[in-house]
């Protein structure tokens, strides 16, 4: 595999989705594609990111995100530095834009960051000339998760034009829902997204809206379920509802859960994805999430594909 | 030092009238107002050819952070500001500390303002001890002492028994009682006004029911009391209609709303920043402020409800803060804008668009608000809002015309959190004059 400069990626940061075109997305799958197929045959991959510096900067917890970045960068040589609050000067009462600087001071050539606050990626990367890639900040954005999905989605059916995916869970507090929700409509998807109306936010009903995506607003499991090529159940933000939006989790599961009885209005063979962590028997049964539909391993590992091509193509287009 | 004003135009808005006249002022009174004035040698001559001269502007909302918080403002430097800004009185928010909640710590923000105050300043003082909405605070102590209201603002006070206690001794001690109105359960953990920006941003919002709902139960205690209920800084199309409908029931109930609520909206908060490589949405911190920016539709209510009335006056509840408390993380910054000097060119963009008068952009900034509060009845203060002869000099010297670009290191606030930073504006105050004193002039003849 060859390390190519490539002129058609202009971002320094990767904030959200957003900020990425149809043709940025397409230029990130045929990379990650070729990682995948690297990895899966257990080719060699040549170090492109030999003697950078990234940093994973987490002050949330996370297993896979983090994990999956510090294996993106290892896989293509980089020196991989992790940090969390937990060990870092944030328990000494450092701020963000301290802990940013601090970091850049270290050579860094790209900061991979993890906070609780919404904005927290924009904030960073106004105070750094380091490049920031956003793994999570608050209810926000969550990009390379949702180049993941999308990444997922379009290995089955080619394309995403005209697939109906069903969103289910807590969309008012995941940040992957915004960015999944953002990216699967610019990519074409038929976008429902269901729950209980306490966890959607009141702006995606009003239809007159245009400045959000248009979106199906559906309450009913069984009616936003039916013939759905796509389902991805989101996790249920205990932390972040403060128990006004839910009676309890048992409560949600008989309305929300995906059983195998309520898949039989989903299309045959349908996708079924969850970004991770799950409530186990929460937000799907552990019979359907253990069959053959489900998706969600094949997620991660696409994770570090996808991953590992958004490293490339941010580092070779920084200017070093 | 004597002043003689040459050739401006006099904006008197109580009577409502314009005209071309010299004043002169002497030993800081308006002593004769008139065609062709003649002085001695002993008098400072300001030509105000071209220029037009009102009222020194009137803030019923501001807060000057002394004492506690002198790293935000002092009243040194707000009332410096409030001077650049063409304003000649502010009334002080008592959320300090110590809290403006007793005779004591009153006594000495009064020594403060006396000591080191630019203009009027007119305390406020707390509804509650310590603004918590448990236990009241003295207010007929407070009332005798010179507040000229009372108020909890920066948060509601939701106990709907303490509200009414209080209203019935503010009430025996004619005072105004000023309301935030956001019910405090509904906003607990919102950044920003609740809709499609605060969704896209991922950040919880502070829905518009929050204010209708305390506007409603306000009216409601307000009317069965008698009480003067002022809303502070209105922001809801509901709530301006709520005011509309208690003011046609002859409810004793006034209003205000700030200049970001006529011009801004929650949009402000998403405005792109112009660094590179970056096209996703800004967490603009300067337009986080509370209550929030909301849609168009409301910030239309509002300019009608100057336009008709319902709304008494624009009040800047000038908000400063430092730095470190505003460059941060969305959700960890401060609410607030720190607006004594950009008030009147922001309010003069509405005159530009016609949405209001020049005249009615003065009025809501001199005499409207004076009424509201009756300031006009406090010992010291007769005849403050208008231009007659005998009164004190308190006066703001205006180029309609002049085109500027409000820019951040020439605020005087210690509070540079301003969401019309590198905005440009037309019509600028150019000399401010309080009890005679040229307190900010930007002209040298």
């Amino acid at each position: 595999m060859q390390a190519k400069h490539n002129k058609t990626w202009k971002h320094k940061h990767l904030i959200d989705v957003d900020d990425l075109s149809i043709q940025d997305c397409s230029l990130v799958f045929q990379l990650a594609n070729k990682y995948e197929k690297a990895l899966k045959n257990k080719k060699s991959i040549s170090p492109i990111l030999k003697n950078s510096n990234i940093f994973n900067l987490f002050f949330e917890p996370s297993t896979r995100t983090r994990a999956s970045f510090e294996l993106a960068g290892k896989l293509l040589g980089a020196n991989v530095i992790n940090i969390t609050s937990e060990i870092s000067s944030v328990q000494k009462g450092e701020s963000l834009e301290d802990t940013i600087k601090t970091v850049s001071a270290m050579h860094s050539d790209i900061i991979i960051l993890r906070h609780q606050d919404s904005g927290a990626a924009t904030f960073a990367s106004m105070n750094t000339n380091t490049s920031i890639i956003n793994a999570g900040d608050g209810s926000h954005a969550h990009p390379t998760q949702a180049l993941t999905d999308a990444y997922t989605i379009r290995k089955r059916f080619k394309s995403l034009k005209n697939i109906n995916v069903t969103m289910v869970g807590d969309i008012e507090h995941s940040r992957v829902a915004r960015s999944d929700i953002w990216m699967l409509t610019k990519l074409g998807a038929n976008l429902t997204i269901c729950g209980p109306a306490s966890l959607i936010p009141k702006s995606f009903h009003k239809a007159q809206n245009s400045k959000l995506p248009h979106v199906q607003v559906q309450t009913n499991l069984k009616k936003a379920l039916t013939d759905a090529d796509v389902i991805i159940a989101l996790r249920m933000q205990t932390e972040r509802q403060k128990k006004k939006s839910i009676p309890s989790l048992s409560e949600y599961a008989k309305r929300y859960q995906i059983t195998k009885t309520n898949l039989q209005v989903a299309k045959k063979n349908c996708l079924l994805m969850h970004p991770g962590p799950k409530n186990e028997g929460v937000e799907i049964s552990r019979e359907v999430a253990n069959s053959s539909l489900s998706k969600i391993e094949e997620q991660v590992a696409n994770g570090v594909a996808i991953r590992m091509s958004l490293l490339q193509l941010i580092y070779t287009n920084s200017g070093k | 030092m004597n002043i003689l004003i040459k050739n401006g135009q006099i904006i008197n808005p109580e009577e409502n009238q314009k005209k071309y006249s010299d004043i002169f002022i002497r030993n800081g009174i308006i002593e004769k107002i008139g065609i062709n004035l003649v002085c001695n040698k002993n008098t400072k001559i300001i030509n105000a050819k071209g220029l037009t001269i009102t009222p020194g502007f009137i803030d019923l909302h501001s807060h000057l952070r002394q004492p506690g918080f002198e790293y935000k403002e002092t009243v040194a430097s707000g009332t410096l500001a409030a001077a650049k800004g063409g304003f000649t009185t502010i009334c002080a928010m008592p959320n300090t500390n110590p809290t403006i909640d007793n005779k004591n710590s009153l006594e000495k923000l009064k020594d403060i303002i006396l000591s080191s105050a630019k203009v009027n300043v007119l305390p406020i003082g707390a509804i509650t001890v310590s603004r918590q909405g448990k236990k009241l605070a003295p207010i007929s102590t407070l009332s005798n002492n010179g507040v000229v209201a009372i108020s909890d603002d920066g948060d509601d006070l939701s106990d709907v028994k303490l509200l009414k206690s209080a209203m019935n001794i503010a009430k025996k001690s004619k005072l105004p009682i000023s309301q935030h109105c956001e019910d405090p359960i509904l906003i607990k953990d919102g950044h920003m006004h609740e809709g499609w920006v605060s969704n896209r941003l991922g950040l919880q919002g502070r829905p518009r029911e929050a204010e209708i709902n305390m506007i409603e139960r306000d009216i409601a205690i307000a009317k069965e009391l008698g009480a003067h209920l002022h809303i502070a800084h209105i922001s809801t199309k509901e709530g301006v209609m709520l005011i509309k409908k208690a003011k046609k029931d002859n409810i004793k109930i006034t209003a205000e709303v700030t200049p970001h609520h006529l011009t801004l909206t929650h949009e402000a908060v998403s405005k792109p920043a112009d660094f590179q490589n970056r096209k996703s949405i800004n967490y603009n911190t300067n337009a986080k402020v509370n209550p929030p920016l909301r849609e168009d539709d409301d910030v239309l209510a509002c300019i009608k409800g100057i336009n008709d009335n319902t709304i008494d006056a624009i009040a800047t509840d000038h908000a400063p803060h430092a730095k470190r408390e505003k460059e941060i993380e969305f959700p960890k910054a401060a609410p607030g804008i720190s607006g004594l000097e950009s008030a009147f060119a922001v309010g003069m963009t509405l005159v530009k668009s016609h949405s209001i008068t020049f005249e009615k952009l003065i009025s809501k900034m001199t005499i409207d608000p004076v009424n509201a509060w009756n300031l006009n009845k406090i010992h010291g203060l007769e005849g403050i809002g208008t231009i007659i002869e005998g009164n004190k000099a308190d006066l703001a010297i205006i180029d309609e015309n002049k085109k500027w670009v409000f820019k951040k290191d020439q605020i005087l606030s210690k509070g540079k959190n301003n969401p019309f930073i590198q905005s440009e504006f037309t019509g600028k105050v150019v000399i401010t004059i309080h009890n005679g004193n040229i307190v900010y002039s930007e002209i040298n003849n």
